[in-house]
């Protein structure tokens, strides 16, 4: 069954087909709570309640093509009012522990970079740079023009840039 | 423009794409806050939500290999005679009452696909699904060495189950030395229709990883549910049984335990749940395989009888693990190293703080092995994760490990947190030998 006749069926009441829906992006939204909140309890205890979000919320799906993109950003919103409520700071052993990282690669600083940003440049970088939505996408998501999208996507990296340069000089003191 | 932005974002993204995903956590996590949602809807009741703590034992996926010997039907002969591959793994599908029938119903696919490296042959025999979940069967075959030399690494269902297992677990085949047969349970399933079957042996000092893609058809096939809402009163204790799922592979108790009860359920309360029908035939819990969340519990049965359409069906508990609300932590004071409190009768002692580590002794039995502490708070309620080594990452933790230090006696080992904290730490109890047990027997049917 195509996506979007699941994501009607889930609007309609069925179940099942919003379990599947659910199911297919968990990882998705998984892996955008961890980005966030760099914990696998939180990621878990996140991907519960936006489940239960989503749910209660279906009705307000408005287009079944872009449901994926509905549900990261309820995660979003989701993990910016716990990292507020919380104002934490991400213990830096643990991130480090983690696979993959490069030797050159600034991994802290990024995240504080990007945690230094407003919500909606962050949402907007995560979607484009983490989801891989085309910007046609997002500008049709969010009912703003493309070239609105592009000019705020600009910004959005020159504040990341700007609080990279930040951070550098501080550390270079 | 702002190239090197975007190329730390897209590293940024690779090393999360590389992150292991608990996928079995993230499945349950996704089934209580659908079960939560649907449950608030039902009830259409106005109130303030608060968030339920995760917390959820669960064995998603079990491995059986033993083999018993049980007489066949005719029905079940001829199956076996028809369909090519399936006398390989007649004795695992004998073993099972519901997946026999599942067989005589014409519920088995055959896949016989193999994959072969190293003189190590990796067959995927075929698979029973029903609705919601699948067996899969495979089998593993060698040319020189030993079958049992190997073992299981780990074995994985694309597109989410996963069952790694910490070292290895040998192949232990009764058939041969060459031939050794098992079948994988995955309980709830909502996959696409192209799989790939992944298996990683080890073989002496290396991991062979083999993947086989593969088709199969779902059979659609409506579940036998039996909606039940009966209290029972144990020990004082009540228990409300909610409904069972009846599905050809599987078979499920829903239960709701009383949040007034005086006594909190433990880990594995409900391993002795028997149902028994009007023919005297019985199916029993598979032990250590539920899903709890609060109040909630999922017991899953052995074996389906979704076949077998008992016209009557009774369900008794058995011993009930369970102890007093009121006893169910530890308290432990790091400065004056005493416990403040423990349960009597206590499987607990010998504590000791030393180099800013806390340890104990607890003291277990065949019987009750299920000892885990997942975490401890503070006098200030803040909570500390104790990390052991098979997690790989959690926020806010304390490096921690349970050892065997004698034949019925483990020891827990953990770090006082570095960051500051309140005394007394407390350790609540998951598990405990403690039982209640009342001879009641519910018409389920």
């Amino acid at each position: 069954m195509s996506e979007k006749k699941l994501v009607e069926k889930a609007i309609k009441g069925n179940e099942d087909a919003f379990l599947e829906l659910i199911h297919s992006y968990q990882e998705a939204l998984y892996r955008t709570a961890i980005s966030y909140l760099k914990n696998e309890g939180d990621a878990l205890e996140a991907v519960q309640e936006v489940t239960y979000r989503a749910y209660r919320s279906l009705k307000t799906v408005k287009e079944p093509t872009y449901f994926k993109t509905w549900l990261i950003r309820i995660m979003m919103n989701y993990c910016q009012d716990v990292l507020k409520k919380s104002k934490r700071e991400v213990p830096e052993d643990r991130i480090l522990g983690m696979q993959g990282v490069s030797e050159d690669f600034t991994f802290l600083e990024l995240e504080e970079a990007l945690s230094n940003l407003s919500d909606y440049e962050r949402e907007l970088l995560h979607l484009k740079y983490f989801e891989d939505v085309k910007i046609k996408d997002i500008a049709v998501m969010w009912n703003t023009p493309e070239g609105t999208i592009k000019t705020r996507l600009h910004k959005a990296l020159r504040a990341l840039r700007h609080n990279f340069e930040e951070k550098g000089e501080i550390k270079r003191v | 423009m702002f190239e090197e932005e975007k190329k730390k974002l897209e590293q940024r993204k690779r090393l999360f794409d590389n992150i292991a995903v608990p996928m079995d956590k993230l499945h349950f996590a996704v089934r209580s806050g659908f079960e939560k949602a649907k449950k608030e809807r039902t009830l259409k009741r106005r109130m303030i939500r608060k968030r339920s703590t995760w917390s959820i034992a669960i064995a998603a996926i079990l491995l059986i290999s033993f083999v018993t010997s049980i007489s066949v039907s005719p029905v079940f002969a001829s199956k076996v005679a028809s369909i090519p591959g399936l006398d390989k793994i007649v004795s695992l599908i004998k073993q099972d009452r519901g997946l026999t029938a599942a067989v005589e119903n014409d519920f088995y696919q055959p896949i016989n696909l193999s994959q072969q490296k190293n003189g190590i042959t990796v067959t995927l025999d075929g698979v029973i699904a029903d609705n919601k979940g699948m067996v899969i069967f495979y089998s593993v075959h060698t040319k020189e060495v030993d079958v049992k030399s190997l073992e299981l690494k780990y074995l994985q269902l694309r597109s989410g189950y996963q069952l790694h297992v910490n070292g290895g677990v040998p192949l232990k085949s009764k058939q041969d030395t060459n031939l050794f047969s098992s079948s994988m349970h995955i309980e709830r399933f909502k996959g696409k229709k192209d799989l790939n079957f992944a298996i990683g042996l080890i073989n002496g000092t290396k991991i062979e990883h083999f993947k086989i893609p593969f088709t199969y058809k779902k059979m659609d096939v409506e579940s036998k549910n039996i909606i039940v809402n009966k209290n029972v009163t144990i020990e004082g204790q009540r228990i409300k049984i909610k409904e069972l799922i009846v599905d050809p592979i599987r078979v499920v108790v829903k239960l709701e335990t009383d949040p007034n009860n005086r006594k909190k359920l433990l880990l594995n309360a409900f391993d002795e749940l028997t149902l028994e029908d009007e023919l005297g035939r019985t199916w029993s819990a598979l032990p250590g395989t539920y899903y709890w969340n609060g109040d909630e519990w999922e017991v899953a049965i052995r074996e389906s009888f979704y076949f077998y359409e008992p016209e009557k069906l009774f369900l008794t508990f058995g011993k009930v693990a369970a102890m007093d609300k009121d006893e169910a932590y530890i308290l432990i004071d790091t400065e004056s190293k005493k416990f403040l409190k423990q349960p009597s009768e206590s499987i607990f002692s010998n504590l000791k703080i030393e180099n800013g580590k806390v340890s104990f002794t607890i003291q277990v039995n065949e019987e009750y092995a299920p000892v885990s502490f997942p975490k401890f708070t503070d006098a200030d309620g803040k909570g500390f994760l104790i990390k052991y080594e098979s997690m790989p990452f959690s926020s806010k933790y304390v490096n921690g490990s349970l050892t065997d230090t004698a034949k019925e006696e483990k020891r827990l080992e953990f770090e006082l947190p570095t960051e500051s904290f309140s005394n007394p730490l407390r350790l609540d109890l998951d598990f405990y030998p403690s039982w209640i047990e009342e001879d009641v027997e519910v018409e389920i049917k």
